[in-house]
């Protein structure tokens, strides 16, 4: 390709994400790795909605760091972007996000993350996004506790609604989350935005 | 009937099963639930009163907590 096409090419990707808007349900261990991916790839703005402040027992896997603990996760995760590209629009939202709050806070977003820890609060934030968010493509994740067997981590397309996940592995006692595991279905969300926002992937072999 | 159940081929008896029983048969827990069939996400609340028949495609994808 011609020096002056990649060029243009560039230039067109970097202003297609410089210039969209995407929410990010929760600020956890999805939501922060996601958003700070999105931030460095250059999606110009973030809106993120959580209602938690910063535990010592979350920098096991979450954007954040030990002087951070006690302060509100959606103001310390735009503190942290700022330092990364201070360019990036971070709108932070502390509140507990019910159906109503949802399809406000998220209202002008062409993409929404579902970066929840419980599933009953992903469920009616998938619900939220495909009734009230007509506009709106959801990107969500269920089954990401636990370590190895990373290839089990898929990716469903169903329309507007798009799940990455092993879909069986939840939470608990004997399977915490882990950052690796964490930060690996954080990114697959965050390159699936890039994919929305650009239209489809990026060329084979380009 | 003969039915797809997450791309695997099942034999249901009778020709027709609602969401909800399919959902109960397949022990799911009800409430987090995506049930697609042939491509259509069937909301929650229609569970009970929209069918699965012959040759349908049918997706059943459990919500389970972890973020």
């Amino acid at each position: 390709m011609r020096f002056d096409m990649v060029e243009e090419m560039r230039n067109q990707t970097r202003k297609r994400l410089a210039t969209a808007r995407v929410g990010i349900a929760g600020a956890g261990g999805l939501g922060s790795n996601c958003a700070v991916a999105l931030a460095r790839a250059g999606v110009g703005s973030l809106v993120v909605a959580d209602f938690d402040v910063v535990q010592s027992s979350n920098l096991d896997r979450q954007y954040y760091f030990l002087d951070q603990v006690g302060r509100p996760k959606v103001e310390a995760l735009r503190d942290n972007i700022g330092r990364i590209d201070p360019n990036v629009r971070v709108e932070a939202a502390t509140l507990r996000l019910d159906a109503d709050k949802a399809a406000a806070t998220f209202a002008g977003c062409s993409v929404v993350v579902e970066a929840f820890d419980d599933a009953a609060a992903k469920a009616m934030l998938i619900e939220t996004v495909l009734e009230r968010l007509p506009e709106a493509t959801i990107v969500a994740a269920s089954g990401i506790a636990g370590w190895g067997r990373v290839e089990a981590l898929g990716v469903r397309r169903m329309g507007r609604l798009i799940l990455v996940g092993d879909l069986e592995s939840a939470v608990s006692e004997e399977l915490p989350p882990m950052a690796p595991r964490v930060g690996v279905a954080a990114c697959m969300e965050a390159d699936l935005v890039l994919e929305l926002l650009l239209g489809g992937p990026s060329p084979q072999g380009a | 009937m003969r039915v797809t159940v997450n791309f695997e081929p099942e034999e249901i008896p009778g020709d027709s099963i609602s969401v909800a029983a399919l959902l109960k048969m397949r022990r799911y827990s009800f409430p987090l639930i995506i049930a697609r069939i042939g491509g259509r996400l069937v909301e929650r609340t229609d569970y009970e009163t929209t069918f699965v028949r012959e040759g349908d495609e049918v997706e059943l994808y459990h919500l389970v907590s972890g973020g």
